[in-house]
């Protein structure tokens, strides 16, 4: 942030593009059908911390600035969509900075734990299309499984893991 | 537009920026309103005749002090108020304790002097006007300093407005004391008091929609 205000585009650049990736997620959680709008409100945000960047002390965390920036243009979207009573927690910074990955972390928990119910060699199956982003066949040689089967394996997984989820907490109890 | 593009372009206008800039546009905006806030005591009111006899006494310094105490509290209150994330505690209730220290001497004031002085201790000679003269000579102050708050951010625009009119009061309230003779502090804790607010309220309607960022 220093080198950014000092006027070295390369720090700045890279400052804008880390802002860009929380603010994203960060409006995603707060506008439930987000979306364009989100996209407009992280440019919207991304301007308004180049325009005002003097008005960030350097004496003050620069997560509190960025989070207060972040907030303020949330807030002032809400209004102007309409939504006047609409009220914008104020948390801690915390919640631009951290909160998306600790999301993330949570989502891919759940799903392994839904895989631990497939038996072994689907669920490496799986894990390697799925989460790890392997093709079809690839992943099937390493298995040993043709592509097709490797198809019809991987089908009928998601097929348990659809009932078990469908059982609601199911897969907890395994 | 695509966001990494506007990221693009917006590092390339990278210009090297001083987290100070903005308070010493401040500054600048004060000095400024203090010289035409001069200008209309001394080409619209008049400067008091016995001027050269008052800036010999304390009541002509103490006047001074409360209201230009009251314009550095309130322009460090707009100037945290407009910074994102900031606290603006200390500086609101530096405002709040120079107003109930002023209100505190005026109750004194009254309570000290015998009871048929007290009214004309309180009304003076000219309580109708005092106010909506340091209303008015705010007029002359307030562009300055909006123009300058307009370099912060405040997260809220209103209660920023509001410390921002404060602060063009209070500057327009201490050079009307070039002007204004009365000398007692319950006079000066009423009406030059309810002139620096009103201006708040007028800065307050300002900040509302010129200090959106």
């Amino acid at each position: 942030m220093l080198r950014g205000l000092g006027g070295d585009a390369a720090a700045w650049r890279g400052l804008l593009t880390e802002m860009g990736r929380h603010l994203r997620a960060y409006f995603n959680r707060r506008l439930y059908d987000g979306g364009a709008d989100a996209e407009d409100l992280v440019q919207e945000t991304l301007i308004a911390i180049h325009a005002k960047r003097a008005t960030w002390d350097p004496a003050q965390p620069f997560t509190a600035w960025a989070y207060a920036v972040a907030r303020y243009k949330l807030i002032d979207y809400l209004r102007r969509s309409g939504r006047r009573h609409s009220h914008v927690p104020l948390e801690d910074a915390g919640a631009l900075f951290a909160d998306e990955d600790a999301e993330e972390g949570a989502t891919r928990s759940d799903l392994r734990r839904m895989l631990a119910l497939l038996p072994d060699r689907q669920r490496r199956l799986i894990e390697d299309v799925k989460l790890t982003g392997l093709s079809v066949a690839e992943a099937g040689a390493k298995y040993g499984y043709s592509e097709t089967a490797a198809k019809v394996a991987i089908h009928r997984s998601m097929k348990t893991l659809e009932a078990a989820a469908a059982a609601g907490e199911a897969g907890r109890e395994d | 537009m695509k966001t990494d593009d506007l990221i693009a372009a917006l590092a390339l206008d990278a210009a090297p920026v001083a987290p100070r800039a903005p308070t010493r546009w401040l500054w600048l905006a004060a000095a400024l309103a203090a010289v035409a806030a001069l200008a209309g005591v001394v080409l619209g009111l008049g400067v008091r005749a016995d001027l050269a006899v008052a800036v010999g006494g304390m009541t002509f310094w103490i006047k001074a002090t409360y209201t230009a105490l009251i314009a550095l509290a309130g322009g460090w209150l707009a100037a945290r108020l407009g910074r994102p994330g900031a606290s603006a505690r200390r500086p609101a209730l530096l405002v709040l304790g120079v107003f109930a220290a002023a209100i505190l001497l005026g109750l004194v004031n009254l309570a000290t002097t015998p009871a048929e002085g007290r009214l004309h201790a309180w009304l003076g000679h000219s309580w109708r006007v005092c106010t909506l003269n340091v209303l008015g000579l705010s007029l002359l102050t307030t562009p300055f300093l909006f123009w300058a708050a307009k370099k912060f951010a405040p997260t809220s625009p209103t209660l920023a407005g509001f410390a921002t009119g404060l602060t063009s009061g209070a500057i327009a309230a201490t050079l009307y004391g070039l002007y204004c003779q009365e000398s007692t502090a319950a006079f000066v804790a009423t009406w030059y008091t309810l002139g620096v607010l009103a201006a708040g309220g007028l800065g307050a309607g300002i900040g509302r929609f010129w200090l959106r960022w």
